[in-house]
């Protein structure tokens, strides 16, 4: 597998195109787990392009002492990396195409949602689609043009962007912190039909679950992926 | 013979909407809320499945001495019987919303009432 591109978003994050040597059967919000081939340094990524696409989209966030993500933010398209995968079950399944979806994410939480947004809509789904998207700063929020456009082009879907703290002069971001966001979004629905996915920050998706999980949605019907940081790091 | 109430509720499938429940009771109740403090909400389901399970007669292998070591750690942390008169009263509450009818609901408590000791670790173990 090589690299293909990678590109700098807002909020210190990479946008890493890799193209694959042979096709991978895969859904948009599996996560893949990166290898790489001088030592083995291994760290799993989710996919944020849409379901057996050939060319495979991550959001990694660049921490500038992050073994992965910071050798990463160095690399060089042509780059071999290893890859294993996919892996996990947070991802649109088309059961029920009318049932309310509710996505939220944090940072690069993002990522996953993203691909599952895209497979929903290529799915044909005609429920409402929210997606929430969260940071600490406004200005850490990426993807917003990507999203906005999506957004314009199908009515059945929302995309809400929130941060904390909102820059002067930026407008349509909610101050309102995101899982308040999301309880009145879930407390809206019918919570028989809704699906919610809640990726990102470990501390957002297991207090999240826990509180949609008490306001009424049951708990197979919560999907989500915590970026647990790896062992030890 | 007559049928269990985990038969007449409906087995396993009604057992899955039931653990949703009783769950969310448990988690909302503060005087036994912290004993469910685990952040993997999968495998404390599927604990409260077998709970449930048990409870309404339903097939299991639990025995004393499953119950015992099931709750030892949270009997250090101050299981007591206060505790277990909570979790029944929630699961009578549970079974209500289910429909069962209050003769039944007795029964449950009953067979709850029946490893109380093995649950607060008392008495000889089986
Ligand atoms: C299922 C799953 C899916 C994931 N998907 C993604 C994804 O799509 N995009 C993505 O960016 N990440 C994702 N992650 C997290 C990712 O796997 C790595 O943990 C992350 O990129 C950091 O790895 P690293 O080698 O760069 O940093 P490490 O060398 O592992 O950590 C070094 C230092 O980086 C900093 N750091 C690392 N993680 C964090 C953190 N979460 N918060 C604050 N500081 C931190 C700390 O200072 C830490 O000491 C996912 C994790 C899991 C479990
Ligand atoms: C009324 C009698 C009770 C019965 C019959 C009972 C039964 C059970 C059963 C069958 C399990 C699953 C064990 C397993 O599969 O590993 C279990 C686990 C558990 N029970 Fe009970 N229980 C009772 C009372 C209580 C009370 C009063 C509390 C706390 C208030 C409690 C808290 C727990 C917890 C936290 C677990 C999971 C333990 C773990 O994570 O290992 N139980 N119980």
């Amino acid at each position: 597998m090589t690299i293909d591109a990678i590109r700098r978003c807002a909020g210190e994050v990479l946008e890493i195109r890799l193209r694959i040597a042979k096709p991978l059967a895969y859904r948009g919000g599996q996560f893949v787990t990166l290898i790489r081939r001088d030592d083995g340094l291994a760290r799993p990524y989710s996919l944020a392009s849409p379901a057996d696409a050939e060319q495979l989209e991550l959001h990694v966030r660049h921490y500038p002492d992050g073994a992965m993500s910071g050798w990463l933010a160095s690399a060089s398209p042509g780059t071999e990396l290893e890859l294993r995968g996919p892996y996990g079950e947070c991802f649109y399944v088309d059961d029920d195409l009318d049932r309310p979806l509710l996505l939220v994410g944090t940072g690069t939480g993002l990522a996953p949602l993203y691909g599952i947004v895209r497979d929903a809509l290529a799915a044909g789904h005609r429920g409402s689609i929210t997606l929430l998207h969260g940071a600490l700063r406004s200005a850490d929020l990426y993807h917003r043009d990507e999203l906005a456009a999506l957004a314009a082009g199908h009515e059945n879907l929302e995309v809400v962007a929130s941060a904390l703290e909102v820059e002067a002069g930026v407008d349509s971001v909610d101050s309102t912190p995101i899982d308040a966001l999301a309880l009145d979004r879930a407390a809206l629905s019918d919570h028989d039909a809704l699906r919610v996915y809640v990726c990102g920050a470990p501390a957002l998706v297991s207090g999240l679950r826990r509180r949609l999980f008490i306001a009424g949605v049951p708990l197979r019907a919560i999907l989500a992926d915590a970026f647990l940081p790896a062992a030890g790091a | 013979m007559s049928k269990s109430i985990y038969e007449q509720i409906g087995g396993s499938a009604a057992m899955d909407a039931a653990v949703d429940l009783f769950y969310r009771k448990v988690l909302s109740d503060e005087r036994v809320s912290e004993f469910f403090d685990d952040v993997d909400m999968e495998r404390q389901a599927a604990k409260q499945k077998g709970f449930l399970t048990m409870v309404t007669g339903g097939p299991n292998n639990y025995t004393g001495r499953n119950m015992r070591d099931a709750h030892a750690k949270l009997v250090a942390q101050g299981l007591n019987d206060g505790h277990v008169d909570v979790i029944i009263e929630l699961l009578g509450e549970t079974l209500s919303e289910l429909g069962v009818d209050a003769e039944q609901i007795k029964q449950v408590a009953a067979l709850a009432e029946s490893v109380r000791d093995d649950v607060l670790g008392r008495g000889a173990a089986n």
